[in-house]
């Protein structure tokens, strides 16, 4: 009884801050872009070959001109292909100092391409993502742009902006004789398209929230009217004419 | 009378306890946090010499010394002296040898100490270029190593605010915040290793991983893991006698301050 009341004794005394763990906080990191390795995805035909090579480059461009991600040179990397199925060998890509590493395959049937892909966080030795797309052949830019979007999202949090258009007015000629016509590209620069003649003026053009459309205000024939576009229909011309009660 | 003093004993002992172990508790509560002010006690000597003094000191010890080598040199002997004349002149010369084999003696330990002190200064500038070589981060460790040969350290014993700057510096460099991902601010994760004796991580766990589903919680925590297990901060930069104490390390990432 005295023993255990010497025990008590002392126990109420012994300094339990030894058994606390030690607590740091790491306020202070860095913005630095984070290095990634996109390797080609595996094809056979060199048709694929070539698509494959292409929708690299847009990816890399992509990523890169985000200003969130380095896309680390080839030169750098032990192995310029993964099979699929595999496992990377993670020590390898360590030294490469990529955090993430992007390989997959690419097939092409029917004129259809069939990509799968997946992205690796190489440090922690786990897959972040893995997808399958398809769509047609000449599509692959559009799909090249989606997974940009795939990789910016899951690593940084936020939603892609890479498989997005841009539509504004061009201007062109004299003050005299100034043509506006309605134009539509991609984000980075590609497939520039003229989507009126510039016999009239355009104006305000807006995106629509939901569909393929875009709306914007005309002037042809000298009277002011609001013009419906369809992205998707254009070859055939599928405007919707608003009347004078809709506005 | 005995059993009611004994009781109140007992029961003052129980209060006092708990309260020691609640103190504990309550240090996870940031209301009870005290901010630790940056200050290192340091044992003082009864005589201070500061670091440019002793270099001044190294310096003057130098100087005579090489004073010494120019100024006793004994002049090489050509021939051999004629044999005396006068019993005089014997003894004179007598005292001359053992003189120079004094000298001789004494140019021996001075050539031997030269070389060591050649040799250390070789080492010292050996390591010198290394941390040229390195980044500015490892300076701080010099000093952890320095003092963990000055101190002897008791278990239990905490780290100081200098080694905890040293393992913050470290993760600076492997920590990319996602400075993209919206209200991350709001977020912190913490992150449980387990380091071996060497300070490599063994283990790594996030504590509060209930927000997982949150997309930038997600964002942020997978940022840090990454950081743990960058190869740059794969190893701690811990005094080695102090493992007790962190041998389970929580670091807590917190992009807030950074963000803000």
């Amino acid at each position: 009884m005295i023993f255990m009341k010497y025990f008590l004794f002392l126990l109420f005394f012994y300094p339990f801050s030894i058994f606390a763990e030690l607590r740091i906080d790491i306020t202070q990191g860095n913005m630095d872009p984070i290095p990634v390795a996109i390797l080609e995805f595996n094809s056979n035909s060199k048709e694929a070959l070539e698509i494959s090579s292409n929708i690299n480059q847009v990816i890399s461009n992509n990523l890169e001109r985000s200003g969130l991600f380095s896309v680390l040179p080839k030169k750098l990397f032990f192995n310029l292909t993964i099979p699929f199925e595999e496992k990377p060998t993670f020590s390898d890509w360590k030294i490469t100092t990529a955090q993430g590493l992007v390989h997959g395959k690419l097939k092409i049937k029917n004129d259809k391409l069939d990509i799968q892909f997946r992205l690796w966080d190489v440090l922690s030795q786990k897959q972040m993502v893995a997808q399958k797309l398809t769509t047609e052949k000449n599509n692959w830019r559009r799909i090249a742009h989606v997974i940009s979007d795939i990789i910016y999202q899951r690593i940084t949090g936020e939603s892609g902006y890479f498989d997005s258009r841009i539509v504004y007015i061009s201007e062109s000629g004299p003050k005299s004789n100034r043509k506006k016509r309605l134009a539509i590209i991609d984000q980075d620069g590609a497939n520039h398209k003229f989507l009126t003649d510039g016999s009239y003026l355009a104006l305000t053009p807006r995106f629509s929230p939901a569909a393929q459309e875009v709306a914007y205000l005309s002037y042809n024939k000298r009277i002011p009217r609001i013009f419906l576009l369809d992205l998707e229909y254009w070859d055939s011309k599928s405007f919707r004419r608003f009347s004078r009660n809709d506005i | 009378m005995i059993r009611g003093l004994l009781k109140s004993f007992f029961l003052h002992l129980f209060i006092v306890g708990l309260f020691m172990y609640g103190a504990e508790i309550f240090k996870n509560n940031k209301k009870f946090e005290i901010n630790e002010i940056p200050l290192d006690i340091v044992d003082i000597s009864e005589q201070t010499i500061t670091k440019t003094e002793k270099k001044n000191q190294e310096k003057a010890t130098k100087k005579k010394e090489q004073r010494n080598k120019g100024g006793f040199q004994p002049p090489k002997v050509k021939s051999k002296p004629k044999p005396p004349e006068f019993s005089e002149k014997e003894n004179v010369t007598k005292k001359k040898k053992e003189k120079i084999k004094d000298d001789k003696e004494e140019q021996k330990q001075k050539k031997r100490v030269d070389n060591i002190l050649k040799s250390i200064e070789k080492m010292k500038s050996e390591k010198n270029n290394k941390q040229v070589a390195k980044t500015d981060d490892l300076k701080p460790d010099k000093q952890l190593d320095e003092n963990d040969k000055d101190k002897s350290v008791n278990l239990g014993e905490k780290l100081t605010i200098s080694e905890k700057d040293a393992i913050r510096r470290q993760f600076y460099r492997c920590w990319i915040v996602p400075a993209g991902a919206k209200n991350i601010k709001d977020y912190k994760v913490s992150i449980k290793l387990k380091l071996n004796e060497d300070g490599e991580v063994i283990s790594s766990k996030i504590i509060n991983n209930s927000k997982m589903n949150n997309t930038f919680f997600r964002t942020l925590a997978e940022s840090a893991v990454r950081a743990v297990n960058h190869p740059d901060c794969k190893r701690l930069k811990v005094p080695k006698k102090k493992y007790e104490t962190w041998k389970e390390t929580i670091l807590d990432f917190d992009p807030s301050v950074m963000i803000n």
